[in-house]
């Protein structure tokens, strides 16, 4: 009796749980244009100020790739008010910690300080908008370490060339065809004037999205957002208007050298649409599915079982414009390429006519709604988030709600996407070999 | 009328202040005054059993971790020291209803984690699947389940881990510094050996886990989405099962500290480097009005980050270690300062004398440098609270360590308080630099005579604690000359004539690296030529090249140019074998006499090598490499052993080195001689 009232409460109380986690938000525009989201949560008196600028490797112009990327760098350089390698030490002097990062899509800068700080991270950002000092030392000096940076995490590491060789395949037209590092010949050849002028274009306050979350007031904060910032002076629309690529329709099959490595990788790639739309986050699953952790399909089978491959992964890389979905072996032994495509086109035809069990659906979803959760766990996590949703998928919202997306995905969904997109003539295979010596 | 009163003096206060605060915006602005903490507050309950449970409610994402905490006295275990080790590693094992596997296997499923330990246990799963989780972790706990064949392995791994570190200097540190800081027969001082843990029985392990892993003392946490009644109603359930122990622990008896301070050396010939320890027993607890300035004293000499007096003096001015530090311990059954560096051989004795000159320093301390501690203790306090763990544990540590209610929302304002006096004077209460121990732990021939001079009364003792004498340094009788040293090895491994014919020397040898098995192909050839390749599961991970002229090296694919002093130094060994210089060549002189794995060898140093040979059989027992890493010196160690005839040369098939600290044994399969060409140094 006892046992049976405790499942019956078991059962609501499973129901009243089962909720998305809610952010609060609010969002307005300043008269200029930039886009303000604050998020107050008072429960550690901490305070992470970032802006997001929708500018990327995309919205550069032919032989000037990798300006957005540099950017990133550049803009710690120094301002009017802040002297030249003094950004970091006046973080660290006031107990903080801050970073940057780029994408083909936007740049993000952000800093996390303790509440009291919450002034300060907002001058520094409005300092970096507002009056930067580009000049011929800071973009020689940018320079080198963008090279060095390249070296480290490209030129000179196993397989480092792989994503520049998906965007070569993939993409003909689009900007994607380009890498967010770019090539160091282009940023030695453009003069000081053409970062002025790119800077001009696109660090501007109607580009921008500021992001205040934490500790915070909302009332004095959006005083102190008013003052460091609506006076930056509005830029220009941006317009965009991307070469649009033609769909593919035969399968192709390149080769790529890599001095680096000593075995070969193979890759199965696909374009694949928008990380706006519902077919991008059903691959998104499909990805888990098939190579997300030790009892995924291919893992188990290429990896522990059969030993013919070291490595699978599927991997779905969503951008705004277009996504990427690819495989990626590399095999082990005598493992010959035609086995591993075999082995794999056998999950894909699986995938598109049968549907996936109801226990691996289901763990399919746990294992979402656990990065989900996790993603969204500190102060800074939350205002990359609020950043990203509002930037690149136009609603801030989703923070709450995209969970929800994954969870309406149905069994049917997962076979249908794979039926449309993964098929061998919408492929470029690449091989990836080891240089000849 | 008083709410309209009240909101147009807000209105009023608000637009002040507004209006107080001119903004320039060309200038920094100066951080606010110190945030207030809202520390979150857990409503608790108790169980019958006497399980205390807190939970706090955290309702922003939708997520429930749990965490068990026992708060009792250390159990000395006697003839079964491991026992509690070996206890929690077996829990999680299954229960008496379900499996390992499908246990292990569920929650997977969920998403979800769960570990047990010793002290306690830990899960975190998503609000929704909590009720599942709970009773997972719940049964975990309650209802463990153990069997003989996996207390057979939980042994055989616990004994296979004290075989590989029974020569690490780090270990031997630890053990003996506990053994003669606390007394043998102690829970703080016994140590596991192989017959304590082979005296273990499955009965034991089932009274050890009635005994002490049991409600009476024990605390769960609750934090996250999940509502107070709902928790409550859902662990009086889990664990309602959970049967109180009536176990009396004893309360710990008294320790004392050094009457005078001495240093106590164990000899470990084999170190590579000297690991001190050094530290007091006090009586200082968290709850005592002087916490604060004893953290701060500790944070500015050596509890702080890389900026803090001792190492800045021991690494950055002298260079004796990577890292040195000093912590301070004010727990309710282990009250110490502690201090730790691990530094060259043949500094041993100054970094321990600049060491003794720091701690002694910390008497006076700077405005600047109360001010810069007290940032960073603020900073790192309040960046911590983000994280639900660092509530779990405030909200314990107030009932274990009988905190005052508000000393986590009062921390930042008693950081605030500290003054350079107070600092100044809490010093004296832990630490005691007239009632030390300072203790080391390395190769006693390149330090022992040294440490005589520092003034303290000098202690030996064995790897396990024990009391034994001095090691004696042997005198090197006047008539042995370098040459002869070199000529003795020369004709004990198959005559001058014949080594002097040798052009290279090829060779394949294997070893096992974190279960992986590796293979190393090297070939040596004269005029500094070499090439040697590391290979793990077929594949080549690490290559090195020098073909006389110039040199690079690869390193999980990456290539880079050999740096110049290491080409300069292959560039200098132009025979093979350096004993065919040690006549021409003044790079090389006679060392002295020391102790290579108990017997004695005589070392000739080199360049930036020490060579060993052993005084009877004049073989090649060892050689030491000082090598540098990240600025930092450091000695790599490699022993020769099982000497065997190739083509009339005698060559050893077993080498063992010493890398950062890890033992790795080297079988050589096979030496070729002068088969090298010059493709094997492309």
């Amino acid at each position: 009796m006892k046992k049976k009232s405790f499942s019956v409460l078991g059962l609501v109380l499973f129901g009243a749980l089962f909720q998305a986690q809610e952010i609060k938000f609010q969002e307005y525009d300043l008269p200029n244009g930039m886009h303000v989201i604050l998020h107050q949560d008072n429960k550690a008196p901490v305070v992470t100020t970032a802006v997001m600028y929708h500018v990327g490797a995309k919205d550069e112009i032919a032989n000037r790739t990798g300006f957005a990327h540099f950017f990133e760098h550049l803009l710690f350089e120094g301002t009017d008010n802040i002297k030249r390698g003094e950004w970091m030490k006046i973080v660290a002097a006031n107990g903080g910690t801050n970073n940057a990062n780029t994408t083909d899509d936007r740049t993000y800068f952000y800093e996390t300080f303790p509440s009291n700080n919450l002034q300060l991270g907002l001058w520094m950002e409005a300092e970096r908008l507002r009056h930067p000092v580009i000049n011929e030392i800071g973009v020689k000096t940018q320079n080198e370490v963008v090279k060095e940076e390249k070296r480290l995490s490209y030129d000179n590491r196993p397989y480092g060339g792989i994503l520049k060789s998906i965007k070569t395949g993939l993409f003909k037209s689009h900007p994607y065809k380009n890498t967010t590092i770019g090539e160091m010949a282009d940023l030695d050849s453009a003069k000081l004037d053409e970062f002025k002028t790119f800077f001009k274009k696109y660090y501007v306050p109607n580009n921008a999205t500021l992001v205040v979350a934490g500790d915070i007031n909302v009332a004095e904060t959006k005083k102190l957002i008013d003052t460091y910032f609506a006076t930056i002076p509005k830029g220009d629309a941006i317009v965009r208007d991307f070469p649009k690529e033609a769909p593919i329709t035969q399968e192709t099959v390149m080769t790529a050298y890599d001095k680096n490595i000593q075995l070969p990788a193979y890759l199965y790639t696909y374009r694949t649409p928008s990380d706006k739309t519902r077919d991008s986050k059903v691959l998104d699953m499909i990805s888990s599915y098939l190579s997300n952790g030790k009892s995924s399909v291919l893992y188990k089978k290429l990896v522990d079982q059969d030993k013919k491959a070291l490595s699978v992964q599927a991997i779905n890389l969503g951008e705004e414009d277009y996504s990427v979905f690819a495989f990626f072996a590399i095999p082990m032994g005598t493992t010959t390429e035609a086995t591993l495509r075999g082995d794999i086109d056998a999950e894909i035809a699986k995938l598109q006519t049968t549907l996936i069990s109801e226990e691996d659906y289901q763990k399919l979803q746990n294992q979402f709604e656990n990065q989900f959760v996790n993603s969204n766990s500190n102060i800074q996590g939350i205002a990359a988030s609020l950043a990203t949703y509002h930037v690149l998928q136009g609603d801030t919202n989703l923070i709450n709600k995209e969970i929800e997306v994954y969870r309406n995905i149905t069994r049917e969904d997962i076979r249908d996407v794979a039926k449309k997109y993964l098929n061998s003539n919408q492929r470029v295979i690449i091989n990836y070999l080891p240089e000849k010596k | 009328m008083k709410k309209s009163l009240y909101s147009i003096a807000a209105v009023f206060f608000i637009s002040g202040v507004i209006n107080a605060q001119v903004i320039d915006l060309n200038q920094m602005p100066k951080p606010g005054p110190t945030p207030t903490v809202n520390i979150a507050k857990p409503q608790t309950f108790k169980l019958k059993n006497g399980l205390t449970v807190l939970v706090v409610e955290d309702h922003k994402l939708p997520r429930v971790s749990t965490s068990l905490t026992f708060d009792h006295p250390p159990v000395y275990e006697g003839d079964k020291t491991g026992l509690s080790g070996i206890m929690s590693d077996l829990l999680g094992s299954g229960t008496s209803t379900i499996s390992k596997d499908d246990f292990n296997k569920k929650v997977d499923f969920l998403g979800a984690s769960i570990n047990y330990s010793a002290n306690g246990a830990f899960a975190s799963s998503l609000s929704k699947y909590y009720p599942e989780i709970l009773t997972l972790f719940a049964a975990g706990v309650t209802d463990a389940k153990f069997s003989a064949d996996e207390l057979a392995k939980s042994k055989a791994r616990t004994i296979e881990g004290l075989k590989v570190d029974e020569k690490s200097a780090q270990t031997i540190a630890n053990r003996v510094f506990n053994v003669l800081s606390y007394g043998k027969n102690t829970a703080l001082g016994e140590f596991d050996t192989e017959k304590s843990l082979n005296a273990i029985s499955l009965q034991d392990v089932e009274s050890d886990y009635k005994k002490y892993y049991a409600p009476q003392d024990a605390y769960l946490v609750v934090i996250g989405d999940v509502k107070f009644n709902d928790a409550k109603k859902m662990i009086e359930k889990a664990f309602d099962g959970w049967k109180k122990s009536d176990f009396k622990f004893q309360a710990l008896p008294k320790f004392s500290n050094a009457a005078k301070t001495e240093i106590d050396v164990v000899d470990v010939p084999t170190a590579a480097q000297s690991v001190i320890l050094l530290g007091d027993l006090h009586q200082l607890k968290m709850k005592d009005p002087q916490y604060f300035a004893a953290t701060t004293a500790n944070y500015i000499l050596g509890g702080g980050s890389l900026e803090t007096r001792v190492n800045m003096n021991l690494r950055e001015k002298n260079g004796f270690t990577y890292g040195a530090y000093t912590s301070l311990d004010t727990s309710k059954y282990d009250s110490n300062f502690g201090g730790t560096a691990n530094v060259r051989g043949e500094v041993t004795d100054k970094a321990i004398k600049e060491f003794m000159t720091e701690i002694n320093g910390i008497k006076t301390i700077t405005p600047l440098e109360l001010n810069n501690a007290k940032a960073k203790l603020k900073g790192s306090f309040i960046l911590s609270l983000e994280r639900p763990e660092t509530v779990a544990r405030f909200a314990l540590n107030l009932i274990t360590q009988d905190l005052p209610a508000d000393f986590y929302t009062n921390y930042l304002k008693s950081v605030d308080a500290i003054t350079v006096d107070q600092v100044q004077k809490v010093s004296s209460e832990f630490i005691k630099p007239n009632n030390m121990r300072i203790f080391v732990a390395g190769k006693t021939s390149q330090f022992a005579g040294a440490l005589d001079a520092l003034g303290y009364p000098v202690k030996y003792f064995d790897a396990y604690g024990n009391p034994v004498a001095k090691p004696e340094t042997k005198k090197m009788d006047a008539s042995v000359t370098l040459a002869a040293v070199g000529e003795n090895y020369l004709a004990a491994i198959g005559g001058k004539d014949k080594v002097s014919k040798i052009t290279s020397v090829s060779s394949t040898s294997t070893t096992k690296f974190q279960g992986m098995d590796i293979s190393i192909k090297s070939v040596e050839a004269t005029g500094g030529k070499k090439n040697q390749e590391v290979s793990a599961m077929g594949n080549v991970v690490q290559k090195m090249t020098y073909d006389g002229t110039k040199g690079y090296m690869v390193q999980q694919g990456n290539k880079m140019d050999m740096p110049a002093a290491m080409m300069a130094s292959y560039a200098r060994q132009k025979e093979i074998f350096p004993e065919l210089m040690f006549v021409t060549s003044k790079d090389y002189t006679l060392g002295g006499i020391e102790k290579i794995n108990g017997a004695d060898a005589y070392v000739v140093n080199g360049p930036d090598t020490k060579y060993y040979y052993d005084v009877k059989t004049g073989l090649k027992t060892a050689e030491i490499k000082t090598a540098e890493m990240n600025g930092q010196k450091m000695e790599v160690p490699t022993y020769f052993s099982n000497y065997k005839a190739v083509d009339g040369v005698m060559f050893p098939f077993t080498m063992k080195v010493n890398q950062m600290g890890q033992d790795m044994q080297m079988d050589v399969a096979s030496y070729d001689i002068n088969k090298a060409t010059a493709d094997d140094f492309k």
